[in-house]
């Protein structure tokens, strides 16, 4: 072993070791990142047309002409949530808040959906969930 | 700086791997607001993919969409629709495609005995389920009442004829067509099978919670979470699933209403008009097809326990998750699953 490690040393300068860690911690980051980053903005979806981004850095209220009506949509720490329309099929009141990478709510009847950005899968690490 | 040439080109060869080339194997998945429910199309795709999979999902939807607009008993120009504005007790032309799928909602009622009705309209309109906004408290227990003398369970629908030239008949003004209980099953279906064409065999087509899955995800099976019946974020149970399944879940919590303390829910029982209460709160089946899968939950969930056990027994390739009002769980023979109790 301390051969290898001898021949390693002879063949690689300090630079190269550099040049060799920078890359190697770079590789690493791109890889990681999209896991570790929390998601930075969310689209407001309304009749399957992109209507509206929001920068979930940013607290606050905002509101969206859906179906039936305004729909009311909070961001708070870096998540959101659909508001108000207390009926029981609007499934994206019942999801309460969202912030990973590729969640989403929707409310059916007043056909809005948010989808927070970044890889597919869902709630839980599942890929789907049957319901 | 002393460099040695071979660690630059090596540095080069690595970020070039990783940082510019295309976007590696993974999945990818896109939603669009169909058949009064949220679809998502879930892809494996592999390096070099990403384009060709964003426009077969979009093919997938546009199939879906052309269901919706043939199988919608909302829209009154769909094949559907205009089937319940016509004359009762009459023969009406009929397409070969709603021809396929009534076909097998008589096949699952017959089945079923009774438990499974495709001709219930008249009364899902009645409790308002589909309604906006939606009903917040029952209706008349004479109108249901009335409801349940005028249906003819057995013979509300009949069907006949060759290829090209079906035909319908629907028995009464009680009858008419809503097959929001299996039509979603087969849009999966035909999702499915429209990505295989396109050469995509790895999928997950989500129509509200009816899934239909096919292949798995570079060799790692789909990971499925079935919906805890009384926690809206909670996942109860846990499916590994890597072939062509359909995997449809019925419950009481997916459409209802609290009135004077008690739950009323859009799964409604044929004989007696009224939700289904028999202690089951929700029940997942596994079905090749998740058009008879979608079917089949929904006559499980009214047959109950233990008929509904019998039932599934009789269906080849079905198994079934049944979830009871005392937290209790009961699975069919084949079903495989990996119970999580509470929220996860």
């Amino acid at each position: 072993m301390n051969g290898w490690f001898s021949l390693l040393r002879r063949a690689v300068t300090p630079w190269d070791g550099g040049v060799l860690l920078v890359t190697a911690t770079g590789i690493v980051v791109a890889i990681l990142l999209p896991f570790l980053t929390p998601a930075s903005h969310a689209t407001v979806v309304v009749d399957n047309q992109p209507r509206m981004q929001l920068d979930l850095r940013q607290d606050g209220l905002y509101g969206v002409e859906g179906h039936l009506g305004q729909v009311a949509i909070e961001v708070a720490h870096q998540r959101v949530r659909l508001l108000e329309y207390a009926s029981p099929r609007m499934i994206g009141t019942r999801s309460g808040w969202i912030g990973a990478n590729g969640q989403m709510v929707a409310c059916v009847p007043c056909r809005v959906v948010i989808q927070v950005h970044g890889s597919s899968t869902e709630e839980g690490g599942y890929d789907a969930i049957s319901r | 700086m002393k460099f040695k040439v071979g660690t630059l080109i090596l540095a080069f060869v690595l970020l070039a791997l990783f940082g510019c080339g295309e976007k590696p194997a993974g999945s990818q998945s896109s939603s669009r607001l169909l058949m009064g429910t949220l679809m998502t199309i879930t892809l494996w795709s592999q390096e070099g993919e990403t384009s060709r999979s964003a426009a077969a999902m979009q093919s997938a939807f546009g199939e879906m969409e052309r269901i919706e607009k043939v199988m919608s008993s909302h829209l009154n120009t769909s094949a559907v629709g205009r089937i319940n504005q016509a004359p009762r007790g009459q023969w009406h032309p009929l397409e070969e495609e709603v021809y396929h799928v009534l076909a097998e909602s008589l096949r699952i009622a017959k089945l079923s005995q009774g438990a499974f009705e495709a001709g219930l309209w008249p009364l899902t309109n009645l409790w308002g389920f589909s309604r906006e906004p939606p009903a917040t408290a029952p209706p008349e227990m004479a109108k249901i009442e009335s409801w349940r003398k005028g249906y003819p369970l057995g013979t509300a629908i009949q069907i006949r004829g060759e290829t090209g030239g079906r035909q319908i008949l629907l028995a009464n003004e009680y009858v008419g067509l809503d097959l929001g209980a299996i039509a979603k099953g087969y849009a999966v279906d035909r999702a499915l099978d429209h990505l295989a064409v396109l050469g995509f065999t790895n999928a997950i087509v989500n129509a509200g919670g009816n899934l239909g899955v096919n292949g798995s995800k570079g060799g790692t099976p789909w990971r499925i979470g079935i919906q805890h019946p009384r926690e809206s974020q909670g996942v109860v149970a846990e499916v590994s699933l890597q072939k062509r399944m359909g995997l449809v879940t019925s419950g009481d919590y997916e459409r209802f209403f609290m009135h004077e303390g008690k739950r009323y829910h859009h799964i409604l029982d044929p004989q007696s008009g009224m939700p289904t209460a028999n202690g089951v709160v929700s029940v997942t089946i596994q079905h090749p097809k998740a058009m008879t899968a979608d079917a089949l939950s929904t006559a499980a969930f009214v047959l109950g326990l233990d008929k509904g056990l019998e039932l599934i027994r009789q269906e080849p390739g079905a198994s079934a998750l049944f979830i009871l009002e005392d937290g209790r769980q009961v699975a069919s023979g084949g079903f495989s699953y990996r119970w999580l109790g509470g929220g996860q």
